[in-house]
């Protein structure tokens, strides 16, 4: 419920792309997206905790700290 | 001059140098020579930087001669890989066709280090197409055509993306190299050409001016005849730089004391070698024995956890967002292996909910496997799992998930260095490599076990002998 499938997000690509791509192509893109799925799905076998943050800071920016 | 400067180290190169016995001019023009007739067969070079390097040679020189001697690298030829920017109307390619006529007014961070401890930068060498960030799986991916192994009689691939990097320290074209890995890029072409090739900590070397695949993967860092060499020249290369805030200000000396003789410890990830090609397998047992005479070696198991798909993730998502005006631009289609044309659409599905679960799941990693670093020095595994392939057909491609790399993906995903030196040849006299991976920022571990491991054996001696005549 609320998860995008692989059909979703390929038709999202088609209709970005597709004018593009030959129908070989689109099958090469519809596989890569399939492929993509199963790693994010991959990543749902871990249980995250509210407090588990992304290991990727936010640092406010000054110029004179730089320097 | 040649057969006494070809595949020489740089410690060796350098007290020439500094004796006055060896004259950085002719040192550079043997090797510029060199890069222009057997650069070809390799597909190595994009751009021989012959005048920047004889003016280059001729200061060193005058220097030199008056005394102010810079230190290890000073005279010394290197190449760099495509993406590193360089001023001057030289072109950065990026790999790509329709980047041929790229040029920037600026020079890459790691080439402004590197000419200031007095190196002469005399190519920039080929590359795979950005960095292999389309998902190519075949050698032919570059507009200079496919990279070739100096092993394997012109058949066999160099590896990539670092792919002129590999095969012109390979072949003795430059004494050494700088090519740059967000997974496998410097590892993969050291296996293949035989050399010993060093991924730093992410952040110990500035990205600035180099071409941005994945912002929090890439790491820059040398390909080199032996051990030693790779951490003389990372010395001059790392360092803090306010134009890449990602860099670490802890200072990196390189450490060359081997100290009191004791014993590393080191750790093996539980069936690390299986699934390897045959050979692999059997050189990677063959060098365990010899690192049980300076270590004690343990098998380990990690924790289960989505190494690979996290860093998978992560590396389609920010290269999804480092291309998306390229694609969008069509110029995707102008690449030169067919599936990189279409290659990078998929990625551009991965949801930013996702991309931040990769993130928040890195973190557990990397805590993960520091803890495991708390009870070894290093841990240790084949290179690649196969020796390289041809340079025609499709090989399997740890990218896209065709072969299994654990390593890799923990050592990219966490940031880890490590050091890829060669350890036998299979029976169709192809190079196989063993990599040593540390906690971060012990680079100088790596590579005083890495030392240690060739003081034991004679692999990284070995060249190819048409080469080395």
């Amino acid at each position: 419920m609320g998860a995008f499938n692989s059909n979703d997000l390929f038709s999202m690509i088609k209709a970005s792309y597709g004018m593009r791509l030959s129908d070989d192509e689109l099958e090469e893109v519809r596989d890569g997206v399939k492929r993509i799925t199963e790693l994010t799905d991959a990543l749902r076998s871990v249980q995250l905790e509210n407090r588990d943050e992304p290991m990727y800071w936010f640092k406010p920016y000054t110029r004179k700290e730089l320097e | 001059m040649m057969e006494q400067v070809i595949y020489r180290p740089i410690r060796e190169l350098s007290e020439l140098i500094s004796n006055k016995e060896l004259s950085p001019v002719e040192l550079v023009n043997t090797f510029l020579d060199r890069l222009e007739k057997l650069g070809p067969r390799y597909n190595a070079v994009v751009s021989l930087t012959r005048d920047r390097a004889i003016k280059q040679a001729q200061k060193a020189e005058r220097e030199i001669l008056k005394g102010a001697y810079r230190g290890k690298l000073h005279g010394i030829p290197f190449g760099a890989k495509d993406l590193l920017a360089t001023s001057g109307n030289i072109p950065t390619t990026w790999g790509a066709e329709p980047l041929r006529n790229q040029v920037f007014n600026y020079d890459a961070t790691a080439i402004v280090n590197l000419e200031a401890a007095g190196a002469v930068l005399s190519a920039k060498l080929a590359m795979v197409e950005l960095a292999g960030g389309m998902g190519y799986r075949q050698p032919n991916a570059a507009f200079t055509g496919p990279g070739v192994s100096p092993w394997g009689n012109g058949m066999a691939w160099s590896g990539g993306s670092s792919s002129g990097s590999g095969s012109a320290v390979g072949a003795g074209l430059v004494p050494f190299a700088i090519g740059s890995e967000t997974w496998g890029s410097i590892l993969g072409p050291a296996n293949n050409c035989g050399v010993s090739g060093l991924r730093p900590t992410y952040g110990r070397v500035s990205r600035y001016g180099a071409m941005a695949l994945c912002w929090t993967l890439d790491k820059i860092g040398p390909l080199c005849v032996n051990a030693d060499d790779c951490g003389i020249v990372l010395e001059a290369m790392a360092g803090h730089d306010p134009s890449d805030p990602t860099t670490t200000s802890e200072k990196y000396q390189y450490d060359t004391q081997d100290g009191n003789p004791r014993k590393f410890r080191i750790g093996i990830i539980r069936d690390v070698a299986e699934g390897t090609d045959e050979a692999v397998r059997k050189n990677f047992l063959e060098s365990l024995k010899s690192l049980e005479e300076i270590g004690t070696i343990e098998e380990i198991n990690l924790p289960e956890l989505p190494y690979e798909a996290v860093t998978r993730t992560i590396l389609f998502a920010e290269a999804s967002s480092s291309f998306e005006d390229f694609i969008d631009s069509g110029k995707n289609m102008e690449l030169t292996a067919e599936e990189d044309r279409f290659g990078g659409y998929a990625g551009l599905t991965i949801l930013a909910k996702d991309y931040i679960r990769a993130l928040r799941i890195r973190g557990m990693i990397a805590k993960v496997i520091d803890q495991t670093f708390e009870d070894y020095d290093v841990l240790v595994g084949p290179s690649r799992p196969s020796v390289a392939p041809p340079i025609e057909g499709e090989f399997r491609s740890v990218i896209r998930a065709g072969a299994k790399d654990l390593m890799g993906a923990i050592g990219n995903g966490a940031g880890l260095p490590a050091i890829s030196v060669p350890n036998g040849f299979s029976a169709e006299g192809l190079p196989t490599g063993i990599q040593f991976m540390g906690r971060a920022y012990a680079e100088n571990t790596v590579i005083k076990i890495a030392r240690a491991y060739q003081s034991l054996t004679k692999w990284h001696e070995y060249h190819p002998e048409q080469l080395a005549q």
